[in-house]
């Protein structure tokens, strides 16, 4: 068996190179060794627009310098993450073809749109964090969380997020949960939420601190919380939930992973190519100015780490009623 | 063929389109968390309606003709006609495969080729073989090399 | 640069952004915000140029620049429609420009009014237009766009993350994008024209006249007010979030077709066809700096990238940038008309290029745009199954055209389905099923009303003209 497929993929080389010299004089890839990796250009698949796809660019860009090949940040968008998990699963793993992955590896599988889990990849590195903020209009007097827990109690709230079963989506569901409210989840696509606080069709709203950072500094809105366990350097009056009285750690986690089964040292060396960019000054400023918090974390404790996280956000999704059952 | 004719079995296609269309939205398209907002199936199902109605017009409208029908003519289909629309379509599945496969480089001549001679039965070979290779090395500079777009390197040779 | 991205179909500008972002780091401020913007407005208008030439749509907004561009293209008038289209797009553009510098303040404060009712009612008076845009009969366009509505359907559904009629696929989940199948319905029925008719029929001689005539002065002069209130159309849906390029042409299409003395030579290659759109989608890139700017808020994927290299350079656009950064505000008007100017230029004198593309066989140009369609089709999303997706879009648009059933519509039902169901959703999700919201908006009474009368009018008129 294995040695039918490397025969066929030699012929196919074969062919490959005859066609490609004729017409280009252009050597397509050979499969490479892992001794010497990398020796081609490599892909790392982005599964969503906006900023963390501005980070890509960034990471990409850095890490062709450290690793002497051109990577790629390629766009595979759709379905929740779901189409790059499943494109990148499908190649072979030599560390040619990584992934920009998330929590939405976790939420894309218990919400039941995608066959497989986490455990498809293996973790090369935690690159940083996005921290949710709850945002209110300042003319609501609402200061801190618990005047809005209690105006919440009494008339109920319209919250706006990005999509049920979206990251913001459970942020909010596990603030609110220890919090001991009800509200209404109002699901809105492609970042309109801060818009529809504004005009005032909503009461509340859970985004990144980037989308609020305008009209925060305007005046007109306020930022009342933030779900992680340290404050936001973007901003740093801002307390925390768990300061507030209500024990939340909610971030969203961005790292690099690479399909199950890459050799450990291709691994490794992607991964000192990555620590290195990200314990940097430049990737640390810009990352700064985009709202993103770098927080590296090495293969081995990515790995344990997304585990974990794995089976806190199956248990909120199940006591959401968004987890189905696989 | 008169198209009242065609419409005589486009109606009932269209009206079986809604039908199976409204059975697969209730089959796999859960209903509304809460009972009062529409929820996902709540428009699919107004559209598998709005399907069924229109057909059911047309059907009846073909069966039963009013007098001031502009009567549009249409072609009947050739053979010829079945061969090049099944060919092209075939060609096109064929190229996705391929470029999946084998990466833009091989499968884009392999393409341009079968498209010459399969198709249009062309035998100019030096003509055919300008063609494939020089449309492939046009596309590559300006996909890959001016503008950087990663085009499909084929999962075969990975 | 953003011409080239916008004139190769599947490279869309927001992905060019998305590339020039990296390099802008290193740059000064003005220079790299110079960049970017001209990326966006020459991909805004270099998309009409594949759109006139190939009936292939570089950008979703030049999606409605097909309907007649490329009829004109095939009656051997791909020049006086490529210029056209190019000083429609530098004057829509200029206009939004203009109107962002005088009126930020306003149209903001008006745009942010648009909630998911009224934003719903907009779309649907939007929707009203399929029954105009089928060629004979209602019926016909009413079915083709039912389909394209249920083409939209499939796919992950944002707001509730539930996967419809996927079959358990997760290719499926990426739902069908407006610009593959755009390529299927319209270039692909036309490759199998071209092959039918290789070796029957000679090669028609249109193409003998492909020197590269411009519009001349009077065409233009005479839908100058045209333009005027496209671009007003166009810079109103840029300002209004979670709209965009794509209805804002098709909005000024039809209304360019409605208000026309002869709206039956719409779809068959009319210049106001072409320049209603183009003035319209391009006057979208003011306005939807308009939020971008006074707000700090994105209101399409484009944009958002332009945020992105903002944020970068640690500019935050909102109503504190006019009072910290003034220059800053004046770089990015000035580059913008640099930008239109630049393009003008670039693409007069390309003009003559472009047409050359006319005069290969066109059994060749099949032959190449099948290559195209192939790599446009993947490009769009990086993706396979848009390519296989775009053949069976490619088969079922000559299935329909053999029936007659025009693929406008669909086209239409595409572009517009999605806002329509998400918005309708949303504002019920958001009253707890308050019907009440869409009738005690002005705004969307307003827009329930303009509905109701184009589908008045338009049953009036065929009733009218039946018994002729």
């Amino acid at each position: 068996m294995l040695k039918a497929t490397t025969l066929a993929r030699r012929v196919c080389c074969t062919v490959a190179a005859v066609l490609a010299g004729t017409t280009l004089g252009l050597a397509p890839v050979l499969p490479a060794l892992s001794a010497d990796f990398p020796k081609q250009p490599i892909e790392m698949a982005v599964l969503f627009g906006g900023s963390s796809a501005t980070i890509a660019q960034i990471l990409a860009d850095s890490m062709s310098k450290e690793l002497g090949v051109p990577v790629a940040a390629v766009s595979r968008t759709g379905a929740s993450g779901a189409v790059g998990y499943s494109y990148v699963k499908s190649t072979p793993p030599n560390g040619y073809n990584i992934v920009w992955n998330s929590n939405s590896i976790s939420t894309a599988y218990h919400n039941g749109n995608m066959d497989f889990d986490y455990k498809a990849f293996d973790g090369i590195a935690r690159v940083g964090m996005e921290v949710p903020a709850l945002a209110v209009r300042t003319d609501s007097g609402w200061k801190n969380l618990k005047e809005f827990a209690a105006a919440a109690k009494k008339q109920k709230m319209k919250v706006g997020v990005s999509g049920r079963g979206a990251f913001t989506h459970l942020a909010s569901a596990a603030l609110f949960d220890k919090m001991g409210i009800d509200v209404i989840y109002v699901p809105y696509g492609k970042g309109s939420a801060p818009v529809e606080l504004l005009a005032g069709r909503i009461d509340a709203a859970l985004q990144w601190p980037s989308q609020f950072k305008a009209q925060v500094d305007a005046g007109q809105l306020r930022v009342i919380a933030v779900t992680s366990v340290e404050r936001l350097p973007v901003l740093p009056d801002v307390p925390t939930a768990k300061e507030q009285g209500f024990d939340v750690d909610a971030v969203l986690w961005r790292g690099v992973a690479a399909p199950h089964g890459t050799p450990k040292d291709v691994i490794a060396k992607l991964e000192t190519a990555i620590r290195k960019v990200v314990t940097g000054r430049d990737f640390q400023e810009r990352a700064a100015k985009l709202g993103f918090e770098p927080a590296f974390l090495g293969a081995a404790d990515f790995d344990k780490f997304i585990a974990t996280d794995d089976s806190v956000t199956a248990k909120l999704m199940s006591e959401l009623g968004l987890k189905k059952k696989n | 063929m008169r198209l009242d004719r065609v419409d005589r079995w486009l109606g009932p296609c269209l009206l079986v389109l809604a039908a199976v269309w409204l059975g697969l939205v209730y089959a796999y398209i859960p209903g509304a968390r809460q009972p009062e907002e529409p929820g996902p199936r709540a428009f699919p199902i107004l559209l598998g309606i709005v399907l069924l109605v229109l057909g059911g017009f047309m059907t009846l409208s073909a069966y039963f003709p009013s007098a001031s029908r502009p009567s549009d003519e249409t072609a009947r289909a050739t053979p010829r006609e079945l061969y090049i629309v099944s060919a092209t379509f075939g060609l096109l599945i064929l190229y996705a495969y391929l470029l999946e496969k084998l990466g833009f480089v091989i499968a884009t001549p392999i393409i341009v080729a079968l498209a010459m001679a399969g198709i249009l039965r062309m035998r100019n070979w030096i003509a055919i073989t300008a063609l494939a290779g020089g449309l492939t090395a046009i596309c590559w500079m300006f996909f890959v090399w001016m503008l950087k777009a990663p085009l499909p390197r084929g999962l075969w040779l990975m | 640069m953003g011409l080239i991205f916008g004139s190769i179909p599947g490279l869309t500008f927001s992905m060019a952004l998305a590339l020039m972002v990296p390099f802008t780091f290193g740059m000064q401020t003005t220079p790299a915000l110079g960049l970017l913007l001209g990326v966006y407005v020459g991909g805004m208008t270099g998309g009409s140029v594949s759109a006139i030439l190939l009936g292939i749509p570089g950008t979703p907004s030049a999606a409605a620049t097909v309907f007649d561009g490329h009829p004109m293209a095939q009656r051997g008038h791909a020049g006086v429609a490529l210029g056209a289209a190019v000083i429609a797009s530098t004057f829509g553009g200029l206009f939004s420009l203009l109107v962002m510098m005088l009126l930020l303040e306003q149209v903001a404060a008006i745009a942010i009014k648009f909630g998911p009712a009224e934003i719903f009612a907009l779309v649907l008076f939007g929707l009203s237009t399929i029954c105009g845009m089928a060629e004979r009969s209602m019926l016909r366009g009413l079915v083709a766009g039912t389909l394209g509505l249920m083409l939209m359907i499939i796919g992950l559904d944002e707001l509730d993350g539930i996967a419809r009629l996927t079959f358990g696929t997760v290719q499926m989940q990426q739902g069908v994008n407006l610009l593959v199948a755009m390529i299927g319905l319209f270039a692909v029925p036309q490759i199998i024209g071209t092959f039918l008719d290789f070796g029957r029929v000679e090669p028609l001689k249109m193409l003998a006249d492909v020197r590269a005539r411009l519009p001349t002065f009077g065409q233009l002069k005479q839908r100058l007010w045209l333009m005027v209130r496209c671009s007003s159309i166009g810079t109103g849906i840029g300002a209004i979030p979670g709209t965009g390029g794509p209805i804002a042409a098709f909005l000024a299409y039809d209304h360019a077709r409605r208000f026309d003395r002869q709206p039956q030579n719409y779809g068959k290659g009319e210049l106001s066809g072409v320049v209603a759109p183009e003035s319209a989608n391009n006057a979208v890139t003011g306005g939807t700096m308009i939020p971008l700017l006074s707000l700090g808020i994105p209101g399409d994927p484009a944009t958002a990238v332009i945020l992105g290299g903002l944020l970068i350079h640690g500019l935050y656009p909102g109503p504190m940038l006019f009072r910290t950064h003034l220059e800053v505000i004046y770089a990015l008007y000035v580059s913008i008309v640099l930008a239109y100017v630049v393009i003008l230029v670039v693409q007069l004198w390309g003009i003559r290029i472009f047409v050359k593309v006319l005069s290969v066989p066109p059994h060749v140009l099949a032959v190449c745009i099948i290559v195209l369609c192939g790599l446009g089709s993947y490009a769009i999303r990086n993706s396979i199954f848009d390519v296989y997706l775009m053949a069976v879009m490619g088969l079922i648009g000559y299935i329909l055209q053999r029936v007659r059933i025009p693929v406008a519509p669909i086209v239409l039902g595409l572009v517009l389905g999605e806002t329509l169901e998400k918005q309708y959703r949303t504002a019920l999700i958001m009253t707890e099923g308050d019907y009440a919201v869409f009738y005690t908006s002005g705004v969307a009474l307003f827009f329930f009303g303009l509905t109701a009368l184009t589908i008045g009018l338009q049953i009036f008129s065929s009733r009218r003209r039946r018994p002729a």
